[in-house]
């Protein structure tokens, strides 16, 4: 059964960021999400954040997630942690050739970006 | 579970107009060949890269292709069985004569009533993500049996469809041959199956211009060289045109007038999508006049005009829409090039399909 809201997911204004982000960082820019590939573990957070000069619409369809950021203005962070291990895809609903290919692993696995 | 931080204040009012700023500005210092500081013009090899053909189209693992399936779902496709009253085909609209379109403003239904919006192309849908103008549908499997069952178009029930083919038994042959695992094959899901299999085998013959990126320099004439430079950097239409598909497959308001469609925003449930349309190709543009969403525009002069400022500013207008400014020559030019995406005539329209008895 598809599990709404799968994730920890929030949206918040980069501006405000100062401090250190333990979070893998994905840039969006030009229509495009760089890196447009990352492995995570389990519980580890991707923030994604809009460094373009358009609106987007973070969206993830999967059997563990299904998630819709709304409108994502230029310069905000979404933040997806995910909980379950599987390949993910994040896209955009507005610029749907946007991909963002997530590999959850287990805890303990390797992973990087 | 989620949440959503509200914000403290909305830039997105501050940077997008921050954003055309900087962007006209180097815009406008590229076109003048004076730009210091931005970015170099890509020469002629860089940008004729971009717009390299593949070289198959893609299939999905859960549909993969085969001849029996693609030569069923062509029978399918160009049946008038498919419709409540057996007098219309998926054909009767997308008319590969036309382009696979069929040259009105609007699409009409079977009983001559305009519906809303214009037809489109299929071309290339195998490299798509998302189908219909407002993207509602998220594969060509989901999209094939829709317009069958939605009343104002085929209108046929899905169940007295199924019933329908399962009597004829060129169908059940035909289905057995292309779903051989099957116990029962004539289902909904191997109707859109067959029928989304042979609408990825819709791929453009080869154009001028794809000649002339592949090599052959003399494929096309000098002003429509000019018309691709001025395609790729004044005149701006790749920002959302450039690629070899001549779409990226995005959403954007183009700041046509309102005429009580919004487009992508209710499919998204996103306001700032309100207005947005998918990008449609460009691909045999010259053959499939009248031309946006809802078939406003007769001329490919009068797209340009509209890009040259005549649209409307609101909030929901793509960032990527700035006014463009032509010479009567440079549109000549740039038209000139869109004609070279043409299909040759010898290689227009397909065999249509003997269809089951």
């Amino acid at each position: 059964m598809t599990r709404i809201w799968g994730a920890l997911a929030a949206v918040v204004l980069l501006a405000a960021c100062g401090g250190e982000d333990a979070a893998v960082q994905v840039s969006q820019k030009n229509k495009s999400f760089n890196p447009n590939q990352v492995k995570i573990a389990v519980g580890e957070t991707i923030a994604l954040s809009n460094d373009d000069k358009r609106t987007h619409n973070i969206r993830v369809f999967h059997p563990e997630m299904n998630f819709n950021s709304g409108s994502q203005d230029p310069g905000e962070v979404v933040r997806l942690t995910f909980d379950a291990p599987g390949t993910y895809y994040v896209t955009c609903g507005i610029h749907p050739q946007m991909e963002l290919k997530v590999t959850v692993t287990e805890k303990g696995s390797p992973s990087g970006s | 579970m989620a949440s959503r931080i509200s914000l403290p204040a909305r830039l997105s009012t501050v940077l997008p107009i921050l954003g055309l700023a900087v962007v006209a500005a180097a815009s406008a210092a590229l076109g003048w060949g004076l730009a210091s500081g931005v970015q170099p013009e890509p020469s002629l090899a860089e940008l004729k890269q971009r717009y390299v053909r593949p070289a198959a189209p893609p299939f999905p693992a859960d549909n993969s292709y085969t001849p029996a399936k693609a030569e069923l779902g062509k029978q399918l496709f160009f049946d008038p069985r498919l419709s409540g009253n057996n007098d219309i085909s998926c054909a009767g609209c997308h008319n590969p004569d036309l382009a696979w379109e069929d040259g009105r403003p609007v699409a009409q239904s079977p009983t001559g009533e305009p519906r809303r919006r214009h037809t489109p192309t299929l071309w290339n849908l195998a490299w798509a993500r998302t189908f219909f103008w407002d993207g509602r549908s998220p594969s060509l499997e989901d999209q094939a049996t829709r317009p069958v069952i939605t009343q104002g178009e085929m209108n046929q029930p899905m169940d007295s469809l199924l019933d329908e083919l399962r009597a004829i038994p060129g169908y059940r042959n035909g289905f057995a041959d292309a779903f051989p695992r099957a116990d029962k094959p004539i289902t909904e899901a191997n109707m859109a199956k067959a029928i989304a299999t042979y609408e990825r085998t819709i791929v453009q013959p080869i154009t001028p211009f794809d000649a002339w990126v592949a090599g052959d320099r003399d494929a096309i004439p000098a002003d429509a060289k000019r018309g691709f430079r001025l395609f790729n950097g004044k005149a701006q239409c790749a920002n959302c045109h450039g690629s070899w598909r001549f779409t990226r497959g995005a959403y954007h308001d183009i700041g046509l007038k309102n005429q009580g469609d919004l487009g992508r925003g209710p499919v998204l449930d996103v306001a700032a999508a309100n207005n947005a349309f998918k990008t449609p190709t460009l691909r045999d543009i010259t053959r499939r006049a009248p031309y946006m969403h809802d078939g406003r525009f007769k001329t490919l002069e009068e797209v340009i005009q509209h890009y040259e400022g005549r649209f409307v500013r609101r909030d929901t207008l793509s960032a990527d829409m700035q006014a463009i400014d032509l010479t009567p020559a440079e549109t000549d030019q740039l038209i000139a090039f869109l004609k070279t995406l043409e299909t040759p005539e010898a290689l227009q329209g397909v065999t249509r399909p003997e269809l089951p008895e």
